[in-house]
């Protein structure tokens, strides 16, 4: 099937829409498994930690018989998403190369207002256009090489500096407090 | 009749300056995808795209040319049917990389004899 051309604009982007697809779906399945193991709905409609909770015998030393140990049950509650290591996959760094073939140049006309002067109105430019389809990166044998290669290297984002603080705000936010008074 | 007309080779010949430019352009429409993403987190950046593009000399400046600086032009073909009708020892390969500092364009011209 022979492959449509595509502007170059577009044969950039669809791999770049596909990893930003991917990071969304890595990252949403990290906040699910988060929401799912880590938390659940009470049946007066609360939400609360799941928690897993057993009983074991504590040996705690005697003070009135040195050497000696006293067994103590004790009840321990532990949150259960402190159990496992959540799978939050992040892409960090990513590098496509493809080829591709240009087919078509084109003058394409465009109206857009000149740079700075966006009340000025608009003027016709003329904007060349590239179509070109993909292509594999070595050319079989008496075919010719492909005319462009393309490498594109993403890296992941830090947090800006605003949202950096605004983090911090909210995790400072974080509190805990006596669900019911001691007895 | 068919309104159709065969687009012969010089029609398809690009100045070096609109090439690059239209390189740069397709990776500011393309990072525009990333963008968009990032308002809902942060995200991916592109760091570099590097572009090599074989090239033939197709003319330099043209008689029609309104500016002096146009008249100096070099025009390229970097389509492949055209490509494929010249001699391999004439083609040429051009670098772009863009970077988030700014864009460089090497190039290694074979063949390429401008007049002087």
């Amino acid at each position: 099937m022979a492959l449509k051309p595509l502007a170059l604009d577009q044969l950039v982007g669809a791999p770049l829409r596909a990893l930003v697809l991917g990071d969304g779906v890595a990252t949403r399945a990290a906040a699910d498994y988060v929401s799912e193991v880590g938390f659940e709905t009470t049946a007066d409609r609360k939400t609360a930690v799941r928690e897993v909770e057993f009983e074991y015998i504590h040996p705690v030393p005697d003070p009135a018989n040195p050497g000696a140990v006293i067994e103590t049950p004790t009840r321990v509650r532990v949150p259960l998403l402190t159990l496992f290591p959540v799978p939050n996959l992040r892409i960090s760094e990513a590098t496509i190369t493809f080829a591709a073939n240009v087919v078509d140049v084109k003058s394409a006309r465009i109206k857009r207002p000149p740079a700075g002067l966006a009340h000025a109105g608009t003027t016709a430019l003329a904007v060349p256009e590239l179509s070109a389809v993909y292509a594999p990166a070595v050319a079989a044998a008496g075919q010719p090489a492909p005319t462009m290669s393309v490498t594109i290297k993403v890296v992941k984002e830090a947090n800006s500096e605003g949202m950096a603080r605004v983090l911090d705000l909210l995790s400072d936010s974080i509190t805990s407090t006596p669900s019911r008074k001691p007895k | 009749m068919s309104s159709v007309r065969r687009r012969g080779r010089s029609d398809r010949a690009i100045a070096l300056p609109d090439l690059v430019r239209s390189l740069s352009d397709a990776v500011s429409s393309a990072r525009r995808v990333l963008d968009g993403a990032k308002a809902a987190r942060p995200g991916l950046a592109l760091d570099e795209v590097r572009f090599v593009v074989r090239f033939a000399l197709a003319e330099v400046g043209s008689s029609g040319a309104a500016t002096r600086a146009k008249a100096r032009q070099v025009h390229v073909l970097v389509d492949a049917p055209s490509l494929s009708e010249i001699a391999p020892h004439l083609i040429s390969e051009m670098e772009v990389r863009i970077t988030r500092a700014g864009t460089t364009v090497t190039s290694q011209l074979a063949g390429l004899n401008l007049p002087e």
